[in-house]
């Protein structure tokens, strides 16, 4: 292969990698996993989904966060940085008055 | 009912009338709804979503007051319950890579405690559920190498031993020392209410932190401090209201003279 050729491959390359998936952790409060495997360009919204189906709850009741803040809509595993076997919280509404 | 407190409640039903259905509210993060102020507007347990609230009016109070070296925790109820899961991992952990010093799932909390050794804050407050109904504040003094607890309803003596226990070696872990526990000045929940410890617990912290006892709240007017607390988010929101509109009128005069001048 020319020198030619080995740079115009190099770009392909980091596309591939830069999509290729990884796993992620999501971790309840009470210390319960389920493992998802999710492509860097997927929105985690679309996780998001497929975790409260598994748990059975509203997807809208429950908080996600990464590194301690709250995930948006449109981020995706590339856009918050994320590495293979990263782990996300999830934390149901909370509220309180009384014992 | 006094005259305060009568033209209080008349300030929250103008404000009510002025506010829109729905939306963010103004100069808070992007996900903190004017629909989930309802519940400071009666007799109802807050969500950690109110929480939230209460603690960003707390770093605008702060800010304000020029008080500096505050960590506040983020996501109401999360940094506690986090606390003890990094506290079992740390006991129970075989891979090095699980570890609470290693683990890239306890980064954030490990950074806060790197800002508290280092001196880069001297304080972190937090409110924590662990029981899911009843809402406590926490307090970190690193130049005191003290905790404080705040429980509406009792004394640290009476506080969660996984909490004490996770909170005794996280400040260990990080800066050396052994903390001690201790309460933190906070209104008692009257018998009978069974409502009010998340607003309680958010004032001991905001009492504390302003360094004016002053400010917690009176046991007997409790109603009125919610509404209170609702108009002093809502202010925030207005006045920042105000600013985008104002902006945006000077940019469409703006826009018309240049328009005209061509």
């Amino acid at each position: 292969m020319s020198e030619e050729d080995q740079h115009s491959t190099q770009p392909e390359i980091k596309d591939e990698d830069a999509n290729a998936p990884i796993n992620v952790k999501v971790v309840s409060s009470t210390g319960d996993e389920v493992f998802f495997k999710i492509k860097r360009s997927t929105k985690l919204s679309k996780l998001q989904g497929a975790y409260a189906a598994k748990v059975g709850k509203d997807v809208g009741s429950i908080r996600f966060l990464y590194d301690g803040s709250r995930i948006s809509e449109t981020d995706t595993p590339a856009s918050l940085d994320m590495e293979d076997n990263d782990t996300i919280d999830v934390m149901v509404e909370q509220v309180g008055g009384c014992h | 009912m006094e005259d305060g407190d009568r033209r209080m409640v008349e300030e929250v039903g103008v404000a009510l009338k002025k506010l829109p259905w729905c939306g963010g509210i103004s100069s808070f993060p992007k996900h903190m709804e004017i629909t989930d102020l309802w519940r400071f507007l009666g007799p109802r347990w807050l969500s950690n979503e109110n929480e939230d609230v209460l603690m960003h009016l707390l770093r605008y109070e702060l800010d304000s007051a020029g008080c500096t070296g505050v960590e506040l925790a983020n996501e109401s109820g999360l940094f506690a319950k986090k606390l003890i899961q990094a506290y079992h991992t740390h006991k129970t952990a075989t891979d090095q890579a699980d570890t609470y010093a290693y683990s890239r799932g306890f980064q954030w909390i490990r950074k806060i405690g790197h800002a508290l050794a280092m001196h880069k804050c001297r304080h972190l407050a937090a409110l924590a559920n662990l029981t899911e109904n009843h809402w406590i504040a926490i307090l970190v003094d690193v130049d005191k190498h003290t905790i404080r607890y705040g429980d509406s309803m009792g004394s640290w003596c009476n506080m969660d031993a996984e909490l004490k226990a996770a909170l005794r070696w996280w400040t260990q872990f990080h800066t050396g020392y052994d903390f001690t526990i201790t309460d933190l000045p906070i209104t008692e929940q009257p018998a009978g209410d069974g409502y009010p410890c998340g607003l309680l617990s958010w004032n001991a912290l905001e009492a504390y932190l302003l360094g004016n006892p002053d400010l917690l709240v009176d046991k007997r007017k409790l109603m009125i401090e919610r509404f209170c607390a609702f108009l002093r988010v809502i202010n925030i929101h207005n006045d920042q209201v105000s600013i985008s509109s104002v902006i945006l009128l000077k940019v469409a005069h703006l826009t018309s003279v240049i328009s005209n001048h061509q």
